[in-house]
């Protein structure tokens, strides 16, 4: 997919990561917004419907709808139902807990929405050392539930050293309920930051995951791994970081960042109870900064134009600049190629 | 160019204008095209005209070039390859 399109932004974002509530009933260690307490001053839901109305006007074509764990908030269903009445598509991201029958049903009865299930093990010993105890059992007792609503589904894994080496595991566990399979990449934000080096998969195994993943096109990943393009053959999708350029993150009270890796203060774009977003993503300083931005430490990288630098959350938290490249970079890591 | 083929977007898939063009998004397969303008009013037509009737038209109104209907053709059987248009 061409970078240079890309790269100076698209009139709006093509969708957004919508972080609905801070409250979660899981305590999971590599949290990327180290969710557990709803926040105070939370987005209302009459707030919420302007919002969507902005997003509306936008042509958004869907929501990232997640947490903390958005079925937690009681209108949850009201703003999905909104939502897909001003025709955007929704994705809900959850861990699984909370899917009982009533709830599956109303998902059914929602065309456009997509839900994702959270587990970070193919058992639940492993899993549950992330999750938490008995996430694991709740987890798969709700993908038989959307199974049976025939409601359409992904399992979401976050790549580990732990999950790594059930990857085949996770691919025919999707199979078998006639889902999808996602794998996410572990980034050092939120809880995430104090387990990444602990979690984070080893350097043998993110080559390893690059071929796994060029023999497995049906496995989606988010574009969250075209940092390991620079291995060779681009894999299919978004071939840079999409942060300001085609998404953003709306937290639960309203402030924008360019990506749900990306809370921290500098990065921050404003808040939507100041100002719409349609008017911010064209001109807070922060998205107008991040369209010119290249990873200064890449410049004369033979093999930037495959990566671009990769993940810019990763590089930030990891090494506590901008400007550095991607911490997981594989040239940097196999090689002495960079010739700055 | 095969002249008679009407073409309409897939069910679940999304085209919104931008500088370059376009984009698409798939819903059921959760892919994004990028697509240049002169694929645009093909995607717009909605299967009520023909590929050659809108070549033609945008042939006569300047704006599609008798050497870019090759192109114009290889990306929409990309893109109905990729299940984003169905001929109708």
């Amino acid at each position: 997919m061409s970078y240079e399109l890309l790269r100076s932004g698209l009139k709006a974002p093509l969708c957004i990561t919508w972080e609905l509530t801070s409250a979660c009933n899981l305590q999971c260690i590599h949290c990327l917004s180290s969710s557990g307490k709803r926040a105070r001053g939370e987005l209302t839901l009459e707030e919420c419907r302007s919002i969507l109305d902005d997003l509306a006007r936008m042509k958004v074509f869907y929501i990232n709808m997640g947490g903390g764990e958005p079925l937690l908030r009681s209108d949850f269903f009201d703003i999905a139902r909104y939502s897909l009445e001003q025709g955007i598509d929704i994705q809900v991201s959850t861990n699984g807990t909370l899917l009982g029958e009533s709830v599956v049903r109303q998902m059914a009865d929602l065309p456009g929405l997509r839900v994702q299930v959270s587990l970070d093990g193919a058992d639940a010993a492993t899993n549950d050392t992330i999750r938490g105890q008995g996430s694991y059992r709740k987890a798969r007792e709700s993908l038989e539930l959307l199974a049976r609503h025939d409601i359409d589904f992904s399992i979401n894994c976050v790549l580990t050293q732990l999950s790594f080496p059930q990857l085949d595991t996770f691919s025919d566990l999707a199979r078998s309920y006639g889902a999808r399979l996602r794998v996410s990449r572990l980034r050092p934000s939120g809880r995430g930051s104090k387990k990444w080096e602990q979690l984070r998969p080893t350097m043998e195994q993110n080559m390893l995951f690059y071929h796994w993943l060029l023999a497995h096109p049906e496995v989606l990943t988010g574009d969250s791994f075209f940092f390991l393009s620079a291995l060779g053959q681009e894999l299919d999708g978004l071939s840079m970081c999409g942060a300001g350029r085609i998404t953003c993150c709306l937290t639960p009270c309203g402030d924008i960042y360019p990506c749900a890796f990306l809370i921290w203060p500098q990065f921050w774009a404003g808040n939507v109870r100041q100002k719409p977003l349609s008017v911010m993503w064209l001109n807070a300083p922060i998205f107008q900064h991040l369209r010119l931005y290249e990873a200064e430490a890449c410049h004369g990288c033979p093999h930037s134009s495959s990566c671009h630098g990769g993940c810019i959350a990763a590089a930030f938290f990891a090494t506590g600049s901008l400007g550095n490249p991607d911490p997981e970079c594989v040239v940097s890591l196999t090689s002495n190629e960079r010739t700055v | 160019m095969e002249l008679g083929k009407r073409y309409r977007l897939s069910a679940k898939v999304k085209l919104r204008k931008e500088r370059f063009g376009g984009v698409i998004y798939c819903h059921k397969t959760q892919r994004l095209f990028l697509v240049s303008s002169l694929l645009i009013p093909f995607l717009e037509a909605d299967g009520t005209e023909t590929t050659g009737e809108i070549a033609q038209m945008l042939h006569h109104e300047g704006c599609l070039p008798i050497n870019a209907l090759g192109k114009v053709s290889e990306e929409l059987d990309r893109l109905a390859r990729a299940g984003v248009i169905d001929e109708l």
